[in-house]
């Protein structure tokens, strides 16, 4: 969703002037979708506490290969490859396609929750989902349902900047993240 | 921001910030982005800038930390920022970190991989003049982005 300050400050204005071309929309779309990948495999890696090493036996395949796969702006991903990171970092690979406008939400809405999902263990929604009595409580108690689950969720923030590497250091996240 | 349609418009298209962006600046010389400067020195095609621009894109919504994978620390505060297209000119963009003020970043120089080599091979020492420079005089940078619009 476009954001006020996408449009004060002429992210907006800047986009629709440069999508006119087909062409160039297409490019940045790609090169954006090729930026969210390389952070999510790198947060990914750097969070699970994974070795280029441990990755690719996790995925029956040489270090060099993820070598490869981490080099900077890489970008010729391939589904089959992404279907064996998912499956080494514990989580589903979603992919789909999707209107030019959603580029604001991937601009806005990438944090490092996002960028570095739960694997299956630690996901709330199987790991502590709200019981019966809970969804089945009246309209007006919904919140409190919610609430609760919320309220099991781990702090993501703090996992974040303990586990996070010494470029989150070194940009100060801990200060402004 | 949530709300019903008013008179026809809809409110809920241009929600309140959830956040405060961070301010991206160009270092100017004689008035010039020198930013500017060196793209056109070197050539960089609209793709080239568009690949950049996704990248600059996050650094503003989010702040730096949202391009580690394409970012290399200089130290004091100085990073390179890496961009490179299939088939188009590897950019590496200098910047410095919240030189007067928070959830700011200026760009002080650029360089081109060549050959295997950094083309000016002294961007980082450029980017620390260049700092120093600002330092003495904050009005060497202006709020401009670092790529042109596409030609219409």
């Amino acid at each position: 969703m476009i954001q006020k300050n996408d449009v004060a400050n002429g992210l907006h204005d800047r986009l629709k002037h440069n999508f006119k071309d087909p062409e160039a929309r297409h490019i940045y779309a790609e090169e954006l979708t090729n930026t969210l990948l390389s952070e999510q495999m790198k947060r990914l890696r750097e969070d699970r506490k994974l070795s280029q090493e441990d990755l690719a036996k996790l995925m029956g395949t040489k270090q060099s290969g993820i070598s490869r796969l981490q080099a900077r702006n890489y970008s010729s991903w391939k589904v089959e490859t992404l279907r064996k990171l998912a499956r080494a970092f514990g989580v589903r690979l979603r992919i789909s396609f999707a209107e030019f406008g959603t580029i604001f939400d991937d601009l806005n809405d990438s944090t490092d929750s996002t960028l570095s999902p739960r694997k299956f263990e630690d996901d709330p929604a199987f790991k502590n989902p709200p019981s019966c009595e809970e969804l089945a409580a009246p309209p007006h108690t919904a919140s409190n349902a919610l609430g609760s689950v919320v309220a099991r969720m781990p702090n993501r923030n703090q996992g974040a900047i303990q586990s996070g590497a010494s470029m989150r250091g070194a940009l100060g996240l801990a200060h402004h993240g | 921001m949530t709300g019903e349609p008013v008179a026809g418009h809809n409110v809920n298209v241009i929600p309140f910030d959830r956040k405060v962006k961070w301010a991206i600046y160009c270092f100017c010389e004689d008035g010039v982005n020198v930013i500017h400067s060196f793209l056109d020195q070197y050539g960089a095609s609209a793709a080239d800038q568009l690949a950049l621009d996704a990248k600059l894109d996050f650094i503003e919504t989010q702040g730096p930390e949202m391009v580690q994978s394409v970012l290399t620390d200089l130290e004091n505060g100085l990073f390179q920022l890496t961009s490179k297209r299939t088939g188009g000119l590897e950019i590496h963009l200098v910047f410095h970190r919240e030189t007067f003020g928070k959830r700011e970043v200026t760009f002080l120089a650029g360089a081109v991989m060549k050959g295997k080599k950094l083309r000016p091979g002294y961007v980082k020492e450029m980017a620390n003049e260049r700092l120093e420079d600002l330092r003495d005089d904050p009005k060497k940078r202006r709020r401009e982005w670092p790529t042109r619009p596409l030609e219409a």
